[in-house]
């Protein structure tokens, strides 16, 4: 296989381009409703006596999930609807290069926009609330580590929805979510089982921990050699470099095969 | 140019090709023919990598169309019979795809939106069904892939356009080119589509040159009905029967696609025998 029909800088210059200008009216049109709101709750909270300091933070969080995780559930749409699908999957592009260019916008494209449009949004918003009320809240700042560490979280929970948004053909957020709530129940209940089971001489009841706080039982846990502390930071270290890489490439795999008869 | 060897290929659990084998060569304008769900469009799919076989081998200008490579997709063009186009004009729709198409000809692109009459200026999604087909034409020409597959060109297009079609696609075959249409409207490919190839019940049971057709098969036209023995095909008109029997005089009369199409689906067996050297006589 010639490397060509992996990747190529300026086919996928000319996907990327394609695919933000394919949805460029749609995301105007959101963009300036959403500018709307964020004005509207900007005022508002100017307006109160106490403008807040945090406002452009929880505003920033919100977009970044709620708008960011819905957005990346409809990111293949074109691959699963009948009538775009063909022209999609016949585009000479490689499945790498379709799976990256979407990948790119829902990530670091999405994240970006969100950061840089906020800044310039709350920059406006506060001088007009200034002139108004003579009063501002804190202008959003994207430079503090808050914001990057949230952003480093959305990626992984970004690649969650990613993959449903490769994989299932219809209600993408809605089903990635409802799979999400079905294992956590799941491991819930084994972790609950095998905590039970495993340190059974720590309980009195069912799953009453005897005597002091749970905190103070955990700590004297231990898995063999292993203490729980090492444990947890363990599965930490574990929690940011394992799920993103491995649910995506899970999605390029799903793209890969993606067939017309799967489109509806 | 295209090589499909042993295919085997189902919806669920219906079968619908089995055990297909093909061989289709470039410098042909194939005519791609069959009954309601016999399969020729998934068969195009399949060829175009949209679907993948459950079984055999399908080998398109050396690429397992089914990895849907760049150099394999660009060599390709389908136009389906159902299709999307988005809220461009020509001009952007150009500027954003014919990128992708290494061998596009943007001058060639510009001189069939005219000779089709398609405005420059106005989106394509507002375009009438048959402007969005003639549009599609033109791009897919334009592209210059060496295999063009079209299912159904010809529905939803005016008389008038159904002409420049056939002269626009007759002077796209090229001998580098290969052409399938897959189509019911096969008077509208009278004198373009040759070879013929007919499907059924999941089998290629037709895949002849027009040549071969009229050397070895002669459409009579009787008063009486024919004895069954004798003919291969008959079917009642106004003032008589038209009847499809093998050529023995070694003259060629012209045979309709219509005609030809029924002939091998009633009677495969038959035609089978005629084109396997023997005759309808000695098949009886």
């Amino acid at each position: 296989m010639k490397t060509n029909n992996i990747i190529s800088l300026r086919r996928f210059l000319y996907l990327l381009k394609r695919d933000i200008l394919n949805n460029i009216n749609t995301t105007l049109i959101v963009f300036g409703a959403v500018t709307a709101v964020i004005y509207l709750i900007s005022a508002l909270t100017a307006y109160d006596r106490a403008p807040s300091d945090y406002l452009y933070f929880t505003i920033f969080t919100n977009l970044l999930f709620a708008g960011g995780l819905i957005a990346t559930s409809l990111v293949f749409k074109e691959m699963h609807k009948k009538e775009t699908a063909q022209n999609y999957l016949l585009l000479p592009a490689s499945n790498f290069e379709k799976f990256f260019s979407r990948l790119i916008i829902s990530t670091a494209g999405f994240a970006a926009v969100t950061l840089v449009g906020l800044t310039i949004i709350s920059y406006l918003s506060e001088g007009i609330n200034t002139l108004i009320f003579n009063r501002h809240n804190q202008i959003f700042n994207p430079f503090t580590k808050k914001i990057w560490v949230l952003m480093a979280h959305y990626f992984i929970a970004q690649s969650v929805f990613f993959l449903g948004a490769a994989y299932f053909r219809k209600h993408n957020f809605i089903k990635t979510i409802n799979i999400i709530f079905i294992l956590q129940i799941l491991v819930t209940t084994i972790t609950a089982l095998f905590v039970r089971i495993v340190y059974f001489d720590l309980f009195e009841g069912f799953f009453r921990i005897e005597n002091t706080s749970l905190l103070i039982q955990l700590e004297k846990l231990s898995l063999g050699a292993v203490s729980l502390t090492g444990l947890l930071n363990t599965l930490k270290v574990l929690y940011w470099i394992i799920p993103a890489p491995l649910f995506w490439t899970i999605a390029y795999f799903r793209i890969k095969e993606v067939e017309v008869k799967n489109a509806i | 140019m295209i090589n499909i060897s042993n295919l085997d290929f189902a919806y669920k659990k219906t079968k619908l090709f089995t055990n297909l084998s093909l061989e289709l060569k470039a410098g042909n304008i194939y005519g791609l023919l069959g009954k309601n769900g016999a399969g020729k469009t998934s068969l195009l799919k399949i060829i175009s990598g949209l679907l993948f076989p459950d079984n055999g081998i399908v080998n398109v200008n050396n690429f397992i169309p089914q990895y849907r490579d760049p150099d394999f997709l660009q060599d390709i063009f389908f136009l389906p019979e159902e299709y999307y186009l988005p809220g461009l004009n020509a001009e952007k729709f150009q500027k954003t795809f014919a990128p992708f198409y290494s061998a596009f000809d943007e001058k060639k692109f510009m001189e069939l939106l005219n000779e089709f009459k398609l405005p420059m200026d106005q989106k394509l999604n507002s375009f009438s069904y048959g402007q969005k087909k003639k549009f599609l034409i033109s791009f897919g020409i334009a592209c210059n892939s060496r295999i063009f597959l079209l299912d159904e060109p010809t529905n939803g297009l005016d008389i008038p356009s159904k002409t420049q079609f056939r002269r626009i696609i007759a002077s796209a075959g090229t001998e580098n080119r290969l052409i399938i249409i897959s189509t019911h409207q096969v008077r509208d490919m009278e004198n373009l589509i040759d070879p013929i190839i007919i499907i059924d019940e999941g089998k290629v049971i037709f895949n002849e040159s027009i040549e071969k057709v009229t050397d070895k098969l002669t459409i009579k036209k009787v008063t009486d009905k024919p004895a069954t023995a004798t003919v291969l095909y008959s079917e009642k008109e106004i003032d008589g029967y038209k009847v499809v029997m093998t050529n023995k005089d070694q003259g060629q009369t012209e045979i309709e696609l219509e005609t030809l199409f029924n002939t091998v689906v009633t009677n495969p067996e038959g035609i089978k025998s005629v084109f396997n050297g023997g005759s309808i006589n000695e098949n009886k």
